[in-house]
C-alpha cells in the first residue's frame, strides 16, 4: 500500500512517516504544494495524506490532480483548522476523512487502514482474527458464527484492538479512541478497564480463541489465548 | 465663551425667521381690524338697538299708542307682509362745505366736514291683526366718515392683544424648533454611540455637526473608540493565530512522543514519565482547542452573520444525550429528561449542538456518582440541573471563570466560558442558580 503524505512540517512528516513504516506502508512525502503535485502526477498511490495549509497553496486545490488520478487514492485531510466550515469543505470535495491536529498516530493509522478497507470492500468486509469476525457493514461482532451483544464503547475497543492486533496498543490511545472528547468526564483509565474486564468476560463465555492481554505499564495486545490466561 | 457663541448662533437663528414674520404678523393683524370693527358693530351697536326697539315695541302692545321720539319713524305695511328684524349702518364721505381750499385748514383737527354715518334698527310690530314697522335711525353728522372712536378703540385694544398672543406663540415654536434642530445630531449621535458594539466589524461613524462643542466631542469619540477597535482587532486577531499556530508544534510534540513510546526496551520508568509527557500534551491540545473554538464563536459574532435554521431543541438535546448514554450509565447518572414542550427555533445549528453539547457535559463531568439530571423545559427556554460535588453556592460568575477547582485535576473550565459565548452571539441569556442542591443552568430566548 503506498501512501503519499503532504506536510510541511519537516519534523512531523518524518514522525509520521517512521510510523506508517514501522505499520507496513510504503510512503513517500511532500513538503511543499508543488512537489505534491510532481509525486502526483509521476506516481501512483492508494491513500493521500493532506495537510491544508502548504506553502505555495492550499491543500483543497490538489483535489482536481488527485480525483485525475487513474487509481483514484483516498483522501484522508490532517489540518489544525478544527471548524465544521473546513471539515464539510474537505469532505464535500471528496476527502474520506478528516483528523485534527494533533492526532495520535495510532488514530492516524486506523483510520488509513479504514480508508483502504472502505476503498476495496470486496477484499476484506470482515476483520477475521481466529474465530472472531468483525462485521465492518454492520458494526457486529461474531464468536463462531454466534453474534455478541456489546456496548457502543465495547466494540470501538474491539475495533482498535483488531485494527492492531499483535500490537500493543497504548491505554492513551485507547481511551482516546473510545472516548474522544469526553475523555476529561471520567477517570478514563477506569472506564477502559471497566469495559475491558465486561469485554474479556464476554469473549470468554462465548469460548472465543482471542484474548485481551494487559501487557503491564504498556496498553492491551489481542493475542490468541493459551489457555490458562486469566481475567 | 462657549455659552456665548452657542446663544449667539442661537439668536440669529430666530433673528432670521423674525424678518420675515414680523411684517406678516403685522399685515395680519391690521387686516383683522376691519373685521373686527364690522363684528363690534354687528354685536354691540345691534344689541343696543335692539334693546331701543324692544322698549318701544313693548309700549305699542301695552297702550296701543306710538310714542314719538326723535329718530323713531312708523309705518303702516300692507296686510299681506310677514314678520321681520334687521340692523344696518351705512358711513357717507360727502363734499367738503367749505369747497374752498385753505391751506391752514391742514392743521385744524376739526374740520367742517359734510359727512354722516348711519345706523338703523328695523322691525316689525303687530297692532289689532296689521304689521307696522318701527325703524330706529341714528344719523350722526359732520364727523369723520369711519367708525366710530369706540370701535376703533376696541379693534386696536382687541388686536394688539391677537398680536401678543401670536408673537407668543411664534416665538415658543421656533425656541422649539431651533432647539430641536441644534440638538438633533446630538441625540443622533447618542444613539448610534449606545448602539455601538466593539465587536461589530463596522466602525463607529457619526453625524456632522455645525456646533463645533460637539464636533469637538464627537472626535474625541471617535478617536476612543477607534483605538480600542484596532487594540481588540489586534488581540483577536494574535489569539486566533496561536490557536491555529500552536497546534501543529503540538503534533509534532506528540507524535515523537508516541513515537519513542512504541520502541521496545523502554524501561517502565522512562516509559511512565513519557506517558505523563503525552498526557501534558494531550491536556494542552485540549486547552487550545476550547480556546479556538471560543475564539471563532467570537469572529462568529464579529462577522455579524449567523446562518439561521430552524432547530428542534428537544431533538438535539436528545440526541446529545444519546451521545453520552455510555457515560450516564457507567456513572449511574439519573436522567429525567421531559418533553412537555416541543421548541423550535430559528438558530445557527452548529452554535446550538456545541451549546446544548457543553451543558449536557458540564452537567455529566461535575455529577457525582449515582447523581441525577434534570432537563426541563419552559415556554422560552430551557433549564438543565444536576447535582454536583461542590454542596455550597459559589458567589463569582461561574461562566467567565476558566478554571475549575483544583480538585479536579487536567479538567477545563472552558465549557461554560463557550456557552456564554455562544449565548451572547445568539442572544439568548443564560442564568446560573443553586437551588434545593442542585446546579440549575437556564438557556432562554425571546420575550
Amino acid at each position: 500500500m503506498k501512501i503519499l503524505l503532504v506536510e510541511d512540517e519537516k519534523l512531523l512528516s518524518d514522525s509520521i512517516r517512521s510510523a506508517l513504516v514501522q505499520e507496513g506502508f510504503s510512503c513517500e512525502t511532500a513538503l511543499s504544494f508543488l512537489e505534491a503535485r510532481e509525486k502526483l502526477t509521476d506516481k501512483i498511490y492508494d491513500v493521500v495524506v493532506l495537510d491544508i495549509n502548504l506553502p505555495g497553496g492550499l491543500g483543497f486545490d490538489l483535489f482536481a490532480d488527485i480525483q485525475s488520478m487513474d487509481s483514484h487514492p483516498g483522501v484522508l485531510i490532517i489540518s489544525v483548522r478544527n471548524s465544521l466550515d473546513d471539515k464539510l469543505k474537505g469532505l464535500n470535495l471528496g476527502a474520506d476523512d478528516y483528523l485534527v491536529k494533533p492526532f495520535h498516530l495510532d488514530e492516524l493509522v486506523a483510520r488509513i487502514r479504514s480508508i483502504i478497507r472502505r476503498r476495496h470492500p470486496q477484499e476484506e468486509e470482515e476483520m477475521v482474527y481466529y474465530n472472531l469476525s468483525y462485521d465492518l457493514m454492520n458494526n457486529q461482532v461474531k464468536v463462531n458464527g454466534q453474534e455478541l451483544k456489546l456496548t457502543h464503547s465495547q466494540l470501538r475497543i474491539l475495533y482498535y484492538l483488531l485494527m492492531n492486533k499483535n500490537r500493543t496498543v497504548s491505554k492513551e490511545s485507547l481511551s482516546d479512541y473510545v472516548l474522544k472528547d469526553n475523555i476529561d468526564m471520567v477517570d478514563s483509565f477506569d472506564y477502559i478497564y471497566t469495559h475491558i474486564k465486561n469485554l474479556r468476560q464476554k469473549l470468554k463465555k462465548e469460548g472465543c480463541e482471542v484474548s485481551i492481554v494487559t501487557m503491564y505499564g504498556m496498553g492491551y495486545t489481542l493475542k490468541k489465548s493459551d489457555g490458562n490466561q486469566s481475567v | 465663551m462657549a455659552t456665548s457663541q452657542y446663544s449667539k448662533r442661537f439668536i440669529t437663528k430666530i433673528k432670521k425667521v423674525y424678518v420675515v414674520a414680523l411684517p406678516i404678523l403685522l399685515v395680519v393683524t391690521i387686516l383683522f381690524n376691519n373685521y373686527v370693527i364690522d363684528v363690534y358693530y354687528r354685536v354691540f351697536y345691534r344689541i343696543r338697538f335692539k334693546n331701543q326697539v324692544e322698549a318701544i315695541a313693548s309700549t305699542v302692545k301695552q297702550t296701543g299708542k306710538f310714542p314719538l321720539r326723535e329718530g323713531v319713524s312708523y309705518q303702516l305695511l300692507p296686510s299681506d307682509a310677514k314678520p321681520y328684524s334687521y340692523f344696518t349702518y351705512q358711513f357717507y364721505d360727502l363734499e367738503d362745505v367749505n369747497s374752498s381750499f385753505n391751506f391752514w385748514m391742514i392743521f385744524s383737527l376739526n374740520r367742517q366736514l359734510n359727512n354722516k354715518r348711519i345706523k338703523e334698527y328695523i322691525r316689525t310690530i303687530p297692532v289689532k291683526d296689521r304689521l307696522y314697522e318701527v325703524t330706529v335711525t341714528e344719523v350722526t353728522m359732520n364727523e369723520p366718515g369711519g367708525p366710530e372712536s369706540e370701535a376703533v378703540i376696541f379693534a386696536v385694544a382687541f388686536s394688539l392683544v391677537l398680536f401678543f398672543i401670536l408673537n407668543w406663540a411664534f416665538f415658543q415654536i421656533n425656541l422649539n424648533r431651533v432647539s430641536y434642530n441644534l440638538w438633533r445630531p446630538f441625540y443622533n449621535n447618542l444613539r448610534r454611540i449606545k448602539s455601538y458594539n466593539i465587536r461589530n466589524k463596522e466602525p463607529l461613524l457619526l453625524q456632522k455637526t455645525s456646533v463645533r462643542e460637539f464636533e469637538l466631542f464627537n472626535q474625541a469619540v471617535l478617536d476612543f473608540t477607534n483605538k480600542t477597535q484596532s487594540a481588540y482587532n489586534q488581540l483577536r486577531e494574535f489569539t486566533e493565530n496561536t490557536a491555529h499556530e500552536l497546534q501543529t508544534p503540538l503534533s509534532i510534540l506528540l507524535a515523537k512522543v508516541e513515537l519513542i513510546l512504541k520502541r521496545t526496551g523502554l524501561e517502565s520508568e522512562e516509559r511512565k514519565e513519557l506517558l505523563d509527557i503525552k498526557k501534558t500534551i494531550v491536556r494542552l491540545s485540549g486547552i487550545h482547542k476550547g480556546l479556538n473554538l471560543l475564539s471563532r464563536i467570537r469572529s462568529i459574532q464579529y462577522a455579524g452573520k449567523i446562518a439561521r435554521t430552524e432547530l428542534n431543541i428537544n431533538d438535539i438535546i436528545s440526541e446529545s444525550l444519546e451521545t453520552y448514554e455510555e457515560l450516564i450509565e457507567y456513572r449511574n447518572i439519573d436522567v429525567q429528561h421531559e418533553s412537555s414542550i416541543q421548541h423550535r427555533i430559528s438558530s445557527n445549528e452548529e452554535l446550538v449542538r456545541i451549546m446544548v453539547d457543553n451543558l449536557l457535559r458540564n452537567a455529566i463531568q461535575h455529577n457525582v456518582n449515582e447523581g441525577k439530571i434534570s432537563v426541563m423545559y419552559q415556554k422560552y427556554g430551557f433549564e438543565i440541573s444536576n447535582t454536583g460535588v461542590v454542596d455550597a453556592p459559589t458567589d463569582e460568575n461561574i461562566f467567565s471563570r476558566y478554571h475549575t477547582k483544583s480538585a479536579d485535576d487536567g479538567r477545563l473550565g472552558l465549557g461554560l466560558a463557550i456557552v456564554e459565548a455562544i449565548c451572547e452571539t445568539l442572544e439568548f441569556s443564560c442564568v446560573y442558580q443553586y437551588r434545593e442542591f442542585q446546579h440549575c443552568i437556564r438557556i432562554s430566548w425571546g420575550k
